[in-house]
């Protein structure tokens, strides 16, 4: 649906140019969610923008269903521009018109009549749940009603697809929530293809298919949720799944960490979960079989598309060669095991 | 000079300023206007981008702008005998205080369109709104509460500029402050004009803060 190739995007500055896109492959298929992620100044507005040619790349191609948007004249622009949606992170909401005249004016700008615009958007205001908000002006509206509106604004042309720029950046976690609701909700009820950016991993955990990492202006891993999670190619993905997971060692236990092994001091370990861990209940499998017993101190364990993943730190009470046993057998069944000490 | 005689003579130069203030202000918001909405729309990274014809409006502008309008009073007589047929009285007052207030008024609105986020531009050009419809759909709508306040600051300004008819002989309070007030030495005509002309700027001056919390939605 969305096929960018070979995109390069060069800003001449009076100094060096800046190369804030290099090469950029991506292939967006109908009635997928395709996340990009990164941090701030990697390139990703610069990407999502390239694509409605609100940025015009400095080369490569931009194909939308097929059709070559660089090659557009302006007024054809105009036109297939429309079948782009796109919200961004400060919604962008007129504040002079009201709810329903921001979502009516893409058809106003397309001159489609006041009875057939009428007649549009109540269904629309209804499926992003702003039924009572007609005659609202924006500033009455919190952040999460915003960027409803600007959902609704965006699906009035009836687009392809939609651009998402940083969309719940600026909304607090509940709020984040609910609009990733609404949109997985519109992808699987209008079968609407979505790209998004964004630099929160919750957001390609919570909706993605797809997710590709980018980094200095470069895509430098792409995969399917699952497999991303699974198994991290690249050191930068490793640390983006890492940040969603929050495992500290209580203090109480740091003071008594050690890092060698004294007698009747038992190993603390960080088990990490991953996509290829064997789906079984490891742990009360190593106290049964084993005779060890497992203090979990924390535990992280998420799912996303489709596997478990994350993190366990966890005391191992039991004779040495019990629990070296028992890293062992974790190990076999691919759950990474770091010995973070020993404690008393 | 009689009570009614003050009386007519202040009647009379109250409407003539009005109508001084008033066709100059309807004219130079006519010409001012597109010219401030130009201004903006081709500036560096507008939405119709042309140096050539920024620059060549903002050298005008300015020049406009930088001639005292005491002195562009006299500078344009044959310019306002050419239009009027006349260099004096109320008629020809009005050419200089619309010439001098079309900069003035093009500036402020440049201003007020300067204050419109940048993202509602963009939200419009991914709509697939052309320029003619992000000028009228997005920039002006947007813009309102800045361009009411922007007209307000002219209209004030123009009942100070046209308190110098007088020099010309045009019409208006100021002309009766001077003649009958200071040359005729009479401290009570010269105390009613002030008092007239501070109750006109208070009434333009509110009715523009209405209009502004009216339209402003922000």
């Amino acid at each position: 649906m969305i096929k960018l190739a070979n995109i390069n995007k060069i800003f001449e500055t009076t100094e060096n140019p800046v190369y804030a896109l290099k090469d950029v492959n991506l292939n967006v298929k109908r009635g997928e969610i395709f996340g990009v992620i990164g941090s701030s100044g990697a390139g990703k507005s610069t990407l999502i923008r390239c694509v409605n040619l609100l940025e015009t790349p400095t080369s490569g191609s931009i194909q939308l269903d097929g059709v070559e948007l660089t090659q557009l004249s302006k007024a054809e622009l105009c036109t297939a521009r429309r079948q782009i949606g796109m919200i961004f992170q400060h919604f962008n909401l007129l504040s002079s018109r009201t709810v329903f005249d921001n979502v009516a004016l893409p058809l106003e700008l397309a001159g489609i009549s006041k009875s057939e615009i009428k007649d549009k958007i109540t269904p629309l205001l209804d499926l992003v749940g702003l039924t009572t908000k007609h005659n609202a002006y924006p500033a009455e509206l919190s952040g999460g009603q915003k960027q409803r509106v600007a959902i609704a604004r965006a699906l009035a042309s009836e687009p392809k697809v939609l651009l998402c720029d940083e969309a719940t950046s600026a909304l607090d976690p509940s709020t984040t929530k609910s609009i990733l609701a609404l949109l997985k909700d519109i992808n699987e009820r209008l079968g609407l293809t979505i790209l998004l950016i964004t630099h929160e991993m919750e957001v390609v955990k919570n909706i993605c298919h797809h997710v590709a990492i980018i980094d200095k202006g470069e895509l430098i891993e792409q995969n399917t949720v699952a497999n991303f999670f699974a198994n991290p190619q690249t050191e930068l993905a490793q640390i983006f799944i890492e940040a969603t997971i929050n495992l500290e060692i209580p203090d109480e236990y740091k003071q008594r960490l050690s890092l060698n092994r004294k007698d009747n001091s038992m190993p603390l370990v960080r088990l990490g979960f991953t996509g290829n861990s064997v789906d079984s209940a490891v742990i009360s499998e190593v106290s049964r079989t084993l005779n060890v017993d497992v203090n979990i101190l924390s535990a992280d364990i998420e799912f996303a598309g489709g596997i478990k993943f994350g993190y366990m730190l966890a005391e191992l009470i039991g004779t040495k060669e019990n629990t070296i046993a028992a890293k062992a057998f974790f190990q076999q069944h691919a759950v990474n095991v770091e010995v973070i000490g020993y404690v008393d | 000079m009689s009570t009614e005689q003050m009386i007519n003579l202040l009647f009379t130069a109250t409407l003539e300023t009005l109508v001084m203030v008033g066709i100059a202000a309807a004219i130079a918001c006519l010409l001012g206007m597109p010219t401030g909405i130009l201004l903006h729309v081709t500036k560096a990274d507008g939405i119709l981008e042309n140096n050539k014809l920024n620059n060549v409006l903002s050298i005008i502008v300015n020049i406009g702008r930088s001639v005292p309008f005491i002195i562009l009073l006299v500078a344009i007589i044959p310019f306002t005998r050419l239009v009027v047929g006349s260099s004096i009285g109320t008629g020809a007052m009005i050419v200089p205080l619309t010439v001098a207030s079309i900069p003035f008024i093009a500036r402020l609105i440049e201003g007020a369109l300067l204050d419109v986020p940048t993202g509602l531009v963009e939200a419009a050009q991914t709509m697939g709104a052309t320029p003619l419809q992000i000028v009228t759909k997005v920039l002006i709508p947007e813009a309102m509460p800045g361009i009411i306040n922007s007209i307000t600051i002219t209209l004030v300004t123009l009942v100070n500029y046209s308190a110098m008819a007088g020099t010309v002989g045009g019409g208006g309070l100021g002309d009766v402050g001077i003649q009958h007030g200071y040359i005729g030495f009479n401290p009570t005509i010269i105390l009613i004009t002030v008092i007239l002309l501070v109750i006109i700027v208070q009434i333009i001056q509110s009715i523009g803060e209405r209009l502004v919390s009216k339209v402003d939605h922000r």
